[in-house]
Order: structure tokens, then sequence, then C-alpha cells
């Protein structure tokens, strides 16, 4: 009796149509991780929504009026004082928490709320990138997130955040490259690029080589790196340097 | 996230996506009864699972991972809609069901409705068994492995359902039996 209840079972469960523009819009959803796409999910849920952020240090490709806002940024990782390197810290651990919080239900990160501790602070001019890992309960592999704290719209921790799962560790010199755009929430006219990741041992320097020719020099600690610029260029090759030289390659476009 | 750059690992995430999309979305509706949720919720397992594709892969199982994160929100939320006290439906799904036009292929639509009703208002945790089971077409100890329970929880938690279920079945060939016969023409 039992075997053909099951067989009814499974032919009732087979029964009727799943919508196909439901199948459609989830095949064709883009799922890349190092996007804005899932950062934004967070940052819109939360209102701390990447603020637009207007001009760059490339006079090329932004207005006049608009370089003021990053008129700090350089290529090379500058130095910043104990303690706007301790607020920007502490303003990121927040809204990591914060973000996962409330989205603990739909995004999963269950696991990993409260155990957020940064790894390195990549500080350009008045601007900190924070990098924050936390163990993502699978394995010994981690999640990561950047923070983005500055002036103005950054100053509350309001700017720039995105998510990372799911890094392992790597061998020895070896680099795990992904960068993504920060996209504001009011447009993608302007944004800018963040580039994170972990690094084997040994790695001590790594640099982009955007497509517009600008290097961009990561700030390396803690076996992450962590870099970020203006504008929407990608980087076309990475610079690794390690105690046994510098090894460069190339991206494919 | 550097597998963003090696085309043959995002093509076979997106292959994956492709091929088990259909069925997870069906086991999304039979844990959410509505089409809408099961679809948000299906996207942000996919979201997970991309974030996490690397290692996911070498697990062997990423159907298993995302039905995992599928199942546990429906679990987690179980009680809520108790308290709530909203009794969940199927509805538009019933609505696609074919009008096959034929006396016992109608029938037969009509028991699976009365069969997918009975399992709408059974407790999720027996909806959940019962999905996995005969949807997805895990053995017992598979669905004890991918759930987390012991596999007794999961043999006790299936002969429950299947008990409820077989007295709506029961019912309802009986209840066709009864029903007077139609002569059908075809034009």
């Amino acid at each position: 009796v039992t075997t053909r209840l099951e067989d009814e079972l499974r032919a009732a469960l087979r029964s009727g149509d799943v919508p196909r523009d439901a199948i459609e819009r989830l095949t064709v959803f883009d799922y890349r991780p190092h996007r804005s796409t899932p950062s934004l999910r967070i940052a819109g849920a939360l209102g701390v929504a990447m603020m637009v952020v207007v001009g760059i240090i490339l006079v090329s490709v932004v207005s006049p009026g608009a370089q003021g806002a990053y008129a700090s940024w350089s290529a090379v990782p500058t130095s910043a004082p104990p303690q706007q390197a301790s607020s920007a810290n502490a303003v990121c651990t927040h809204a990591v928490n914060k973000a996962l919080a409330i989205n603990t239900a739909i995004i999963g990160y269950a696991g990993t709320r409260g155990l957020w501790k940064p790894v390195v602070d990549d500080t350009r001019g008045s601007f900190i990138l924070v990098l924050l890992t936390a163990p993502s309960g699978i394995g010994s592999t981690t999640d990561s997130a950047a923070c983005l704290t500055g002036p103005g719209a950054f100053s509350d921790g309001r700017g720039g955040l995105t998510m990372n799962g799911g890094s392992a560790g790597l061998a020895p010199g070896k680099v795990s490259w992904g960068w993504g755009e920060g996209c504001p929430a009011t447009g993608c006219n302007h944004g800018y690029v963040v580039a994170t990741g972990p690094v084997g041992r040994g790695v001590t320097g790594v640099t982009f080589v955007l497509t517009n020719g600008m290097h961009v020099v990561a700030t390396v600690a803690d076996g992450h790196y962590a870099a970020w610029w203006p504008g929407k260029a990608h980087p076309v090759a990475g610079k690794v340097t390690t105690t046994k030289g510098t090894t460069t390659q190339t991206f494919p476009g | 996230m550097d597998w963003l750059r090696r085309e043959s690992i995002r093509g076979e995430f997106e292959r994956f996506v492709s091929d088990a999309t259909p069925t997870l979305l069906r086991t999304g509706y039979y844990l959410t009864w509505d089409f809408a949720h099961a679809e948000d919720l299906l996207q942000e397992a996919l979201l997970r699972t991309a974030k996490r594709w690397p290692v996911v892969r070498k697990m062997g199982h990423p159907r298993a991972y995302v039905r995992r994160i599928l199942v546990n929100p429906a679990l987690a939320e179980a009680g809520t809609r108790v308290r709530e006290g909203n009794e969940l439906e199927p509805d538009e799904f019933f609505d696609q069901l074919t009008d096959q036009g034929q006396e016992e292929a109608a029938l037969r639509v009509e028991a699976q409705s009365d069969l997918l009703a009975a399992l709408s208002k059974l407790p999720i945790r027996q909806q959940v068994v019962v999905v996995l089971r005969y949807l997805e077409d895990l053995s017992e100890a598979a669905v004890a492995v991918e759930l987390g329970w012991p596999l007794g929880t999961v043999k006790s938690t299936t002969a429950r359902a299947l008990i409820h279920l077989q007295q709506v079945s029961a019912t309802s060939q009986e209840a066709s039996r009864d029903e007077p016969h139609v002569e059908v023409n075809e034009q």
C-alpha cells in the first residue's frame, strides 16, 4: 500500500509546470560574487548603500568639480594616524555585523556574525579600505568583507560594503586575484573598484596594472591584500613580489 | 572569487544552475507553497552557492548544498507561520494543472490535488521529508545526512507523514468511486 502511495506522491509532486518565466529569471541572473549585486542587496536592505562617489583622480574621466571628493587618493598606500585606523576598523566591523544581523535569515551568514576582524587597512589619503575576514563555517575557508571609509558619504560606515565568500588558504607565493566594482546606489556612472583577496606565505607585495596604464600598489598584511581605485578601470595584470623576486600575471580581457 | 576569471569553472556553475533550477524551484515551492517566495529563496541560495562555488564544487553534491540552504529557512519559518495562524494553501499551482479533458485524467489530477493539499497541511518537518524523499528521490539515509537528523527521526517522520497522506489518498479513491459515471465525447 505504501509503495502505491509513494508512487502517487512522486507523480503528484512532479505534476504541473513550474513557471517558465521564473526559471528564465533564475538562470540568467548574474550570480558572480565579486560584483556589486550581492553587496547591493545587503546595502539596500540596510540603507547603507554605497553613496555617490563623485570624481576620481583620473582627470581624463572626471569633471573638474568632482575631483575634490577623491583628491587625497593615491596609487600607493599612505599611512593613517592610529586613531583614524582604529575608528575605521570599528566602523566597518559594526557595519558588517549590522548587515549580517539584518540579513542572516536570507543570506545565511549566521555562522560568521560576530566573528569578523579587520585584517588589512589600506590607507590612501583620507580614505581607508578595511578588509575583514571571518570563518565561513565550511572547512577552513573564510568569508571576507571590504568596507571603504573616508570623508563625506563614507564617514559613518555608510560607504561601500562588499561581501565575498569561500576563500581557502593559498600555496606559498600565490595570490587569489579578485576585484569588483563598487556601484553607488544612486547609479553606476561613478564608482570605484575594490580588489581584495588572500595571498600565500612569502608574498610581500601586490601591484595592479590597470587598463588605463596606472599602477596601483596594494596593501599586503595578515595573508591578504587590499586596494581600491576610483573609476571603472579593471586590472589587466598583477605583479606579485616575493622573497624570490617579482612575477607578472596577465588577466584575460 | 577568482573563479570569475576561469571560464571553465564559471561555465560549470552556469550549467549547474541551468540543470538544477527547475527541480530546485519545484522543491522551493513545496516548502513555501508560493512560487514568488520560492523564487526569492532559490535566488538567494544560488547567490550563496556562487560565492562559495570553488569550495562547493569540490564537495561533489552542489545540489544538496543548495537544497540545504533552501530547506533551513523553511524549517526556521515554520514556527512563525503557526504563531501567526497563516494557513498555507496551495493555490495557483493547481490552476496550472492541465485539464486533459478526459474523465480518468481529471480524476487523477483531482487525486493529486487532494494529495498535495494534504501535504501542505502537514507539519513542516514532515513536508520537508516527503519532498526530499519523493521529489528529490533521496533515500532515508541521504535525507538524514542532508538535514543533519538521526536516521530514526527521518524514518518516524516519514512514516507519520505517509500514514496521514494514506488516509487522504484512500478517501479520495472512495470519493472517485462514488462519482456518477460521465461519458466524455471528444469532438
